[in-house]
């Protein structure tokens, strides 16, 4: 065995024992039939799929795509110009990129409990208004699904502010003086010469942002309330509360396949250029 | 004559550094003309300062008479090749070159397709309109970038070290097509470079820089011939020191017998001899213990080492820099 084998072996391990292999279990049992009590038992059937197709369910997937495209399009409209500022700038590039990062200091989880200590009908902008008489009643900041897309931008942000700024670092300045000597309005040369240049960052950012953001759990779970359900939360809900195994492993099977197809589709974009 | 660009006492400076030290010149119409200096001397400020990249500290930059102060690159009728030439590795060769076109905004696609079939003609490049620029060799893409910048008409083309990506060879061809390239578009050309010889071969005048000052301007054989100042003299070419008089290599004659129509002579032992393909390059060691170096055709190769010989020359190729001894 050559030296770079044994050195890859145990990355290899924990991925086939920790991955691999229960993504069989989670397999077969999504053709096995639930227990009352949870667990898996025979026959094997397709009945898991077949109820995925459900209305129901597929409301449900139909929100997680949606508030995951808006949160990734959100991250991405806030993210370039960040992104383009960091790079351009002549100085502090590394205190403006570990700004960026500094969230990741602390929990998720506690981030958004401060969100949510901010957005409640009691929370800090509430009663700041309140005591300014600027409202009447409370504003419904949260419990539903703008705060859920709020949540999910905010934790999600420095995953496309770092490909991109990694794609804007490495544009050719040259080409920017070339756009604007050939006429071009710094507007016109953004669109022309910027965005097409950064279309790999701007596709790594998407598909590291959509793909989190399509199975939230924690976000939808705390900034919805529970109001707003995501695949995230069901999937979570079958395996707990409704002791559903089967039902559980389909869907997020489902979603797994649903990433990989969105992965691929936007992976394109990046191989052309590279 | 009437000029087409001019630089009137422009400084810029950084923090403590003066890149560009009070320089003023005029460009006319049709012009090649050259900025040479070495790496640093302000030329490419002084470039980029026209363009419109970087703003002057204080001067004036006239474009056919009127001030470009406060006008944007974008906004200003004169265009850059790049000297690693900057083109939109996205678009296709025809897509670069219609880049500026397109910007103007009032052209129709069908007349852009032509002036850029044009331009392509001009630079012999039809038949790769749809390669990108990394399918290309250099020598192309250099074309492409001056099909780009021409395409548009500015008033004024500026070269920044157009050719110093090139190897040697391509170098060579690329200035002759430049130069026939200029006469036949009839536009002035501001051409940036620290070769010399480059700059002496192509221009019709040429300004020396050096630490952001101007030290000369003149047509090519008259710097070369008449150098104001000791660092134009030694930039533009080698120079023998003697006796306060100056000499270009080529102006020195080796031989064994003094001829009686040599007006200045000197003897010499002969230190080294180096073949040079076209001459002979050979550097004697004077009495006085200073060295003079000769460039003599190649059939004079029979000196040698420690040999003593008589260098003369002619009191015409002679010449003096004001202000030394």
């Amino acid at each position: 065995m050559r030296l770079r084998h044994v050195f890859l072996a145990p990355a290899a391990l924990v991925t086939i024992v920790l991955f691999f292999v229960p993504l069989l279990i989670a397999l077969a049992y999504s053709f096995l039939t639930r227990g009352p009590y949870g667990g898996v038992f025979a026959p094997w059937t397709f009945d898991n799929y077949r109820r995925a197709l459900d209305p129901l369910y597929l409301a449900i997937l139909w929100r997680s795509v949606w508030l995951a495209s808006i949160s990734t399009l959100l991250c991405l409209i806030l993210g370039f110009p960040l992104a383009l500022y960091i790079a351009r700038a002549k100085r502090h590039k590394i205190l403006l990129l570990n700004l960026v990062m500094l969230p990741f200091w602390t929990s998720f989880l506690i981030r958004l409990y401060s969100w949510m200590f901010l957005l409640r009908d009691t929370g800090l902008i509430n009663t700041l208004l309140e005591g300014l008489h600027a409202i009447r009643a409370p504003l419904p900041l949260l419990f539903n699904d703008g705060a859920v897309v709020l949540g999910l931008v905010y934790g999600f942000l420095p995953f496309m502010v770092l490909p991109l700024y990694a794609t804007l670092e490495k544009l050719d300045p040259a080409l920017l003086d070339a756009a604007f000597d050939l006429g071009a309005t710094p507007w016109i040369a953004l669109w022309r010469v910027v965005v097409p240049l950064s279309r790999s960052g701007i596709a790594a950012g998407c598909i590291l942002v959509f793909i989190p953001c399509l199975g939230a759990y924690l976000t939808p779970d705390l900034m919805g309330g529970g109001k707003t359900v995501m695949l995230g939360n069901l999937i979570q809900s079958q395996f707990t509360a409704a002791r559903d195994w089967p039902f559980g492993a389909a869907i997020s099977l489902l979603l797994m396949l649903l990433v990989l197809a969105v992965s691929r589709l936007l992976g394109k974009q990046t191989e052309n250029l590279l | 004559m009437e000029s087409i660009l001019e630089l009137r006492s422009l400084f810029k400076h950084y923090s403590t550094h003066r890149a560009v030290d009070d320089v003023s010149l005029a460009i006319r119409r049709g012009e090649f003309f050259s900025l040479v200096g070495p790496s640093g001397c302000g030329k490419t400020t002084t470039l980029r300062l026209i363009a419109g990249f970087e703003s002057p500290t204080s001067g004036e930059i006239l474009l056919d008479g009127q001030p470009l102060a406060g006008l944007a690159p974008h906004q200003r009728d004169v265009c850059t090749v790049f000297q690693n030439y900057a083109l939109f590795p996205h678009l296709t060769v025809e897509q670069n070159v219609a880049f500026g076109l397109e910007r103007r905004g009032n052209i129709p696609k069908k007349r852009i397709r032509e002036e850029v079939g044009d331009a392509l003609a001009l630079v012999r490049l039809l038949g790769k309109e749809s390669r990108f620029p990394n399918q290309i060799s250099g020598g192309e893409r250099q074309r492409v970038a001056l099909a780009r910048s021409l395409v548009i008409r500015p008033k004024v083309l500026l070269l920044d070290e157009p050719l110093s990506a090139l190897d040697a060879k391509l170098r060579k061809e690329m200035r002759q097509e430049l130069k026939k390239l200029q006469r036949s578009v009839g536009i002035a050309f501001l051409f940036i470079t620290h070769d010399q010889e480059e700059a002496l071969s192509l221009s019709d005048r040429v300004a020396v820089m050096n630490k952001g000052k101007l030290e000369q301007i003149g047509a090519p054989q008259e710097l070369y011939r008449c150098p104001q100042s000791r660092f134009v003299a030694e930039f533009l070419g080698e120079v023998n020191w003697l006796n306060g008089a100056c000499l270009r290599p080529e102006a020195v004659h080796v031989s064994r017998e003094l001829p009686a129509t040599a007006a200045h002579s000197t003897i010499g032992i002969v230190e080294s001899t180096t073949f040079l393909g076209n001459c002979l390059h050979l550097e004697a060691r004077l009495p006085d213990g200073s060295y003079c170096v000769a460039e003599l055709p190649q059939h004079h190769c029979d000196f040698a080492a420690g040999e003593t010989v008589n260098l003369w020359w002619q009191a015409a190729d002679e010449f003096r820099i004001p202000g030394s001894n």
